[in-house]
């Protein structure tokens, strides 16, 4: 399923502060925000779920509007120097943590890279008008956060309808994301028809993969029970009895409205907009049957429906034989990314890409990590079909590998920023992979819960045109779980206290040897003897005996 | 048997460059340990930031990958064949059994007091040292250091007024920054030897100081030009040492402290730490060197003790340091009879920890059934024993000391000594 939605807003490049922005359709959240960041693009991605997509095809619009687990944002800001767009990218994320209730505040140098071949700011508008400063890509991921209500809502509010009309006031928090899969986006162009009238243009789509039997089941029993043997349908050409049933595979009925799947129906067509709120269904009329449920009058042609009034639409399909369905579109690539390795110092990454296509694929395979997973580039290899292995040294990986773009990372600095330009063959499965050592953290460094693991981002694969250099698909594996060694949390002050004692045992005995005279054990007695305060206790000695000799002599 | 002595060096070099050919693996399996490798002087990021350099991007410019002075870069960039850096080490270490065998001669013929071990022992005991060897399999570039340390020793025995040694000084330096404490006793010895021959001390200071300061520029230099004019280097070799930036497992005591000490902390206690390294290379130097009574061997010996307590407080140590400590104190043959514990207890001692470091080691990160602590707590372990054989050490020094000052014939007369 997927929901999109476009504005547009009129606006100048460099905004005169004594005029007063008028924002009509456009969110003026987003506006303001861009204005102070002088952001010229922006893309925010929230994403949740494994794509499987072995079951599910080809992702839609060729993933170009999908984005992996987590939080991603990437913008294009015009600034005087790499510096300044930094400044300016800080705001920016501060802005949309505020706005998005999303912690992308926390997006800092340390998660922050420049792309050098994908994300890429669409030039179109470039060449109607002339920038006075510099453009610079940023982007930063947070493959940690989860996504869900608190960051639809505002999602929603930036439609003109605010969610309360129109398709979009089926999203709720609670049947979006209870989806297999789920994929939001806000994308921000400026678009320039004249050097003196530029605008921007938003596009949010919102993708979800429902399992519709499963999401009918789960309306019918929302705790799942064993059906009642009544409810049963038992295979009759074996034994069943009242206590025998072999039962019959799902039966291909299928009866389901927008409400079923969505809690709600259509509150009305979105009456904002220049052109009707119109439905349509892309289904096979001979098996699939299309009613419309509600009191207001409709205009329909053929299978599609323009929502004109403010009433309640709500939308019911049915069938006898839900197998048929539109056939799924292959993916152009498949590709994984898991962990390799036990030990918690160091470890291993392999990407698995497999090109099903008959045509050789330039596939950019774009990663980062986070600063304490120190890569080792060296240790490259690649091998194609499980049959031939090379080393990233070898003269013959350029076969397959023909460009890499490498960032190393800087401690708590910035991460490493890998971006390999491969060459796919036809029919090949390639395995890349690569070794790296984990850092040790500080203590305050760990996260209250160390033991988890830290999330990886998702490496990028995008299948880019050799000639044009486009994007013509775009996905993203899952995050990866990195476990990272860990001190004992509760040992700080037992290690300052152990490790000092050392040091000063150690101080104190060379001390001692170095500083003392070295004498015979005869002569230390004899020096002993002369010390005050052996002095004293013989006095004191004599006294006691004075005394007791006094006590005796009159006896 | 003077005559063993080439034989045992061949087989010195064969044993060091045949079996990392025939078990390519193992320096790999050893570099991932932590008692061989630290970021600092890790073999593989020397690798890492070799293929980086000769795919045009600068290591020293960009990332935090390398720790290792821009000369061994620019020398492991010309020795890209498994081969050819086999042999290297292997001569390398080797080259350094020679001259421990050469500074044992001259100490013998120096000191005639005493009796020293034959040459051949020597031999035979670095060629089938263990540490040696493993650390020669880990490729531990601080083997290189060991090599310039030691020429450095037996140059300044040979002729104390010579300049060589502070241009050694300068070398070993810039390979590993905790050397120039050893300006202090070579200057006290330079000077020592010069009142001795009744010469002015102060000339030869100042062209020590010189000597060692212009070598170490033009090093520096050198280093810059080959870093692409960039004084980013100065930063990640010396400045990560000294502020212990990368914190990961090692011997020392240094990781497991700054892991846990509240952030606020840090910056004083990293200060504290260097200056508890440096400690005692006055004392020490004073101590033995000082004195109008002492000799070459007392000299050599402070230089030891120094070396020794480096190892002990340095911020990332490793076994291959801990050679040249155990290596040199074959040379002292002389204090063997006056120790506490007989060497044969404390290597075992050493040795004993050492074997149960890596264990600790891999129960900790590999097997995820033990915790920091129990690596922590061996390294502690280790780190006591050395202190405590030092300490051992310098008694028995001293106690020998009192026997040759009063002419009191070790052999016949056994006095109980004691110090206040």
């Amino acid at each position: 399923m997927s929901f999109n939605f476009e504005t547009n807003h009129t606006a100048d490049l460099y905004p005169n502060t004594q005029e007063a922005a008028h924002y009509d359709v456009f969110p003026k959240a987003i506006g303001s925000i861009l204005q102070n960041t002088n952001a010229r693009e922006l893309h925010l991605r929230f994403g949740q779920g494994w794509y499987d997509a072995d079951a599910w095809g080809k992702l839609l619009r060729n993933g170009l509007e999908n984005g992996g687990t987590g939080v991603e944002l990437w913008a294009v800001i015009e600034a005087e120097s790499k510096d300044d767009a930094f400044v300016k990218w800080s705001q920016l994320t501060n802005s949309l943590s505020g706005l998005f209730c999303a912690s992308l505040n926390f997006i800092d140098s340390s998660t922050t890279t420049s792309p050098v071949t994908i994300f890429q700011p669409d030039g179109s508008f470039l060449q109607k008008i002339q920038l006075k400063n510099d453009l610079y890509l940023l982007r930063g991921a947070l493959p940690r956060e989860p996504v869900c209500t608190e960051n639809l809502t505002p999602f929603l509010k930036m439609l003109p309808t605010k969610g309360k009309a129109g398709i979009s006031s089926l999203l709720t928090g609670r049947k979006v994301f209870n989806s297999e899969w789920s994929s939001m986006a806000v994308d921000v162009l400026t678009v320039c028809d004249s050097p003196n009238s530029c605008h921007y243009e938003i596009k949010q789509s919102l993708d979800l993969i429902k399992n519709i039997p499963h999401v009918l089941d789960k309306n019918r029993m929302p705790i799942p029970k064993p059906i009642p043997g009544d409810e049963m349908r038992c295979d009759e050409t074996k034994k069943h009895d009242a206590y025998h049933c072999f039962p019959l595979p799902e039966s291909n009925k299928l009866d389901f409205g927008l409400m079923d799947l969505f809690g709600r129906v259509i509150h009305g067509g979105a009456l904002l907009a220049d052109s009707p709120t119109r439905v349509c269904a892309d289904i096979d009329t001979d098996s699939w049957e299309l009613s419309v449920n509600s009191t207001a009058a409709l205009t329909s042609s053929g299978l599609c429906y323009d929502l004109n009034t403010n009433q309640d639409y709500d939308f019911r399909l049915s069938t006898n034989d839900s197998t048929k369905i539109k056939p799924l579109e292959a993916p152009p690539i498949y590709a994984s990314r898991s962990l390799s390795g036990y030990s918690q110092d160091s470890g291993g990454f392999r990407i698995d890409l497999l090109n099903p296509t008959n045509d050789d694929l330039n596939v950019v395979v774009f990663e980062t990590f986070p600063w304490f997973v120190r890569l080792y580039l060296h240790t490259l290899t690649i091998s194609v079909n499980d049959t031939t292995t090379y080393d990233v040294s070898d003269r013959v990986i350029n076969s397959v590998v023909n460009e890499i773009i490498y960032n190393p990372a800087v401690d708590r600095k910035s991460p490493s920023h890998l971006e390999l330009m491969t060459l796919i063959p036809a029919n090949t499965k390639v395995k890349l992979s690569l070794d790296f050592d984990k850092a040790m953290l500080l203590y305050a460094e760990y996260p209250p819960d160390a033991n988890h693991g830290f999330e990886i981002e998702p490496a990028v694969i995008s299948i880019i045109d050799p000639i044009t250099k486009e994007i013509n698909y775009q996905m993203r594996t899952t995050t990866a779980l990195l476990t990272l060694p860990t001190p004992d949390f509760s040992m700080p002050y037992n290690v300052i206290i152990i490790t000092s004692t050392v040091m000063s045992l150690a101080f104190g005995s060379f001390f001692n040897l170095l500083t003392k005279k070295t004498v015979t054990e005869e002569e230390a007695e004899a020096v002993a003897e002369q010390s005050r305060l052996r002095r004293i206790t013989k006095k004191l000695q004599e006294l006691k005996q004075r005394i007791r000799g006094s006590k005796e002599a009159p006896q | 048997m003077p005559s063993l002595i080439p034989f045992i060096l061949i087989i010195s070099i064969l044993l060091r460059f045949i079996i990392p050919t025939l078990l390519p693996n193992l320096s790999q399996l050893l570099d991932q340990s932590p008692i061989f490798s630290t970021p600092i002087n890790s073999y593989r990021t020397l690798k890492e930031a070799v293929f980086l350099a000769t795919n045009s991007l600068n290591p020293y410019k960009q990332g935090e990958i390398i720790h290792h002075p821009p000369i061994l870069l620019e020398v492991f960039k010309h020795l890209q064949s498994p081969t050819l850096i086999n042999l290297f080490f292997a001569l390398v270490d080797t080259l350094f059994g020679l001259q421990l065998i050469k500074l044992n001669q001259q100490l013998s013929k120096k000191d005639s007091k005493h009796t020293y071990f034959p040459s051949y022992i020597i031999a035979a005991f670095y060629t089938f040292n263990p540490l040696a060897l493993l650390a020669t399999f880990a490729k531990s570039t601080y083997l290189i250091n060991n090599l310039v340390i030691i020429t450095l020793l037996n140059s300044l025995l040979s002729n104390p007024f010579s300049l060589f040694p502070y241009f050694l000084l300068a070398l070993s330096t810039s390979l590993t920054y905790y050397s120039w404490y050893f300006i202090v006793p070579l200057l006290a010895y330079s000077s020592r030897q010069a009142t001795n021959h009744h010469l002015p001390s102060s000339p030869i200071i100042v062209k020590g100081i010189i000597a060692f300061l212009s070598s170490l520029s033009l090093l520096t230099f050198i280093n810059y030009k080959l870093s692409a004019s960039s004084f980013n280097f100065i930063q990640l070799v010396y400045g990560t040492i000294v502020s212990f930036k990368k914190i990961t497992p090692n011997l020392g005591l240094w990781w497991y402290f700054f892991t846990e000490i509240f952030e606020f902390f840090s910056a004083f206690y990293t200060a504290i730490f260097n200056l508890y390294s440096f400690i005692f290379i006055v004392p020490m130097t004073m101590r033995f060197i000082g004195p109008s009574t002492s000799t070459t061997a007392d000299a050599l010996f402070a230089i030891w003790c120094e070396i020794g307590f480096v190892n002990f407080s340095r911020a990332y140590p490793t076994i291959t340091d801990l050679n040249l400590y155990f290596s040199l104190s074959m040379l002292f043959k002389p204090l063997y009879r006056k120790l506490k514990f007989p060497t044969a207890v404390s290597n075992l001692a050493m040795f004993t920890a050492l074997l149960l470091l890596p264990v600790f080691y891999y129960v900790w990160m590999g097997f995820n059934s033990g915790n920091a602590n129990f690596f922590y707590a061996m390294g502690l372990v280790h780190n006591l024993i050395q202190v405590l054989m030092l300490t051992d050490f310098i008694w028995s020094k001293l106690q020998i000391e009192y026997y040759d000052t009063h002419e009191i014939d070790i052999d016949k007369v056994n006095l109980k000594l004691t110090q206040i």
